[in-house]
């Protein structure tokens, strides 16, 4: 607390609650700039696998063809193993191979008189790793069309590695919950109100985690957010612990990267002192 | 890339009757140039294109 900078052990993080699809902690000791990256990696650059391409051999369902491809396209994808999965663009092949994309084809027709639900049960992966997700066994999947007897859809699906920068699709995540400072001590946010605050905004339920604030305390214009409640659900794609630990994976190489690039100017730098140092 | 974009275009292959469907009863009708479009059963003169054989391709965005 009276470090801005943290503690010298660097930044905390306890876990409140963890499901299988839902995760809730507090990120402490360090700063705003560091939490509200971790919030951005996790909604948008976290790798997934997803849909990107549909081959459509036949269509005579009742759906237009790009309405078909654009469902498929927000299937989740079980993604445990993307990391085994290329990126298309930095694959050697010259349109898309099984190093960097797995293909799931659909071949289903309506032969009776009821009608018929497609599923993405019924979508048949190439590569047993990648398998549209399925909360548990008596998960029905999602429903992608209904047939009515005589319709028929034959597809083949080419799912890739990507992240949510590019299209919401790659998410991991469904949503990331953020908040700091519930008194708002900071005076960070500001209520709008039509007569009493204390009324119109009631307290988050992280507030039982902190000290309520003396009402007589003079405003501390020096105090900075040091804990930070997190609280997110996943889309099926990943663990929801996956997911973090995947963000601060990516969050690292990003500033390895950028580390690799201050060094190459500063040796540049030399470079240049000591060519003109006669 | 360019959403719905109808395969590679092949070599020209000598000229194949186009078969329409009739949009009042269904039957298929061949269209001939200097010909009123006109359904040969029903006589109705609006006809619908078939959906191609070829695969199509689409971005699921």
């Amino acid at each position: 607390m009276e470090n801005a900078y943290g503690t010298l052990s660097g930044p905390n993080i306890t876990i409140r609650e963890l499901q299988k699809d839902k995760i809730s902690f507090i990120l402490s000791d360090t700063d705003l700039s560091v939490a509200n990256s971790l919030r951005r990696v996790m909604i948008a650059e976290v790798p997934t696998i997803a849909i990107d391409m549909v081959e459509i051999e036949t269509n005579t369902t009742v759906l237009a063809d790009e309405f078909i491809a654009h469902r498929l396209g927000m299937i989740p994808i079980e993604s445990t193993d993307v990391e085994r999965i290329k990126y298309t663009r930095d694959c050697t092949c010259s349109q898309y191979c099984s190093e960097c994309s797995v293909e799931l084809t659909l071949h289903v027709k309506c032969t009776d008189d009821r009608t018929r639900d497609v599923t993405s049960r019924e979508l048949i992966s190439s590569n047993p790793q990648f398998q549209p997700v399925l909360t548990d066994k008596n998960d029905s999947g999602i429903l992608i069309v209904k047939l009515r007897k005589g319709h028929e859809l034959s597809i083949k699906c080419i799912a890739k590695k990507g992240v949510a920068k590019e299209h919401a699709k790659w998410s991991p995540v469904s949503g990331v919950a953020f908040e700091y400072d519930p008194y708002n001590k900071l005076r960070h946010t500001h209520y709008w109100i039509e007569e009493d605050e204390k009324k119109e905004w009631p307290l988050s339920k992280n507030a039982a985690l902190e000290a309520p604030p003396d009402p007589n305390a003079p405003f501390d214009y020096n105090a900075k957010p040091d804990r930070f409640y997190f609280s997110s659900e996943t889309v099926g794609s990943l663990q929801p612990e996956e997911v973090v630990s995947m963000a601060m994976k990516t969050l690292l190489d990003k500033l390895a990267y950028v580390q690799m690039q201050l060094k190459e100017e500063v040796d540049m730098k030399k470079q240049d002192h000591t060519s003109w140092g006669y | 890339m360019n959403a719905g974009a109808y395969g590679t275009p092949q070599p020209r292959q000598p000229v194949q009757q186009m078969a329409y469907i009739c949009a009042a009863c269904g039957s298929e009708n061949t269209i001939k140039p200097r010909e009123p479009i006109r359904c040969q059963d029903c006589g109705h003169r609006i006809m619908y294109k078939k959906r191609t054989r070829r695969m199509v391709q689409f971005e699921a965005r």
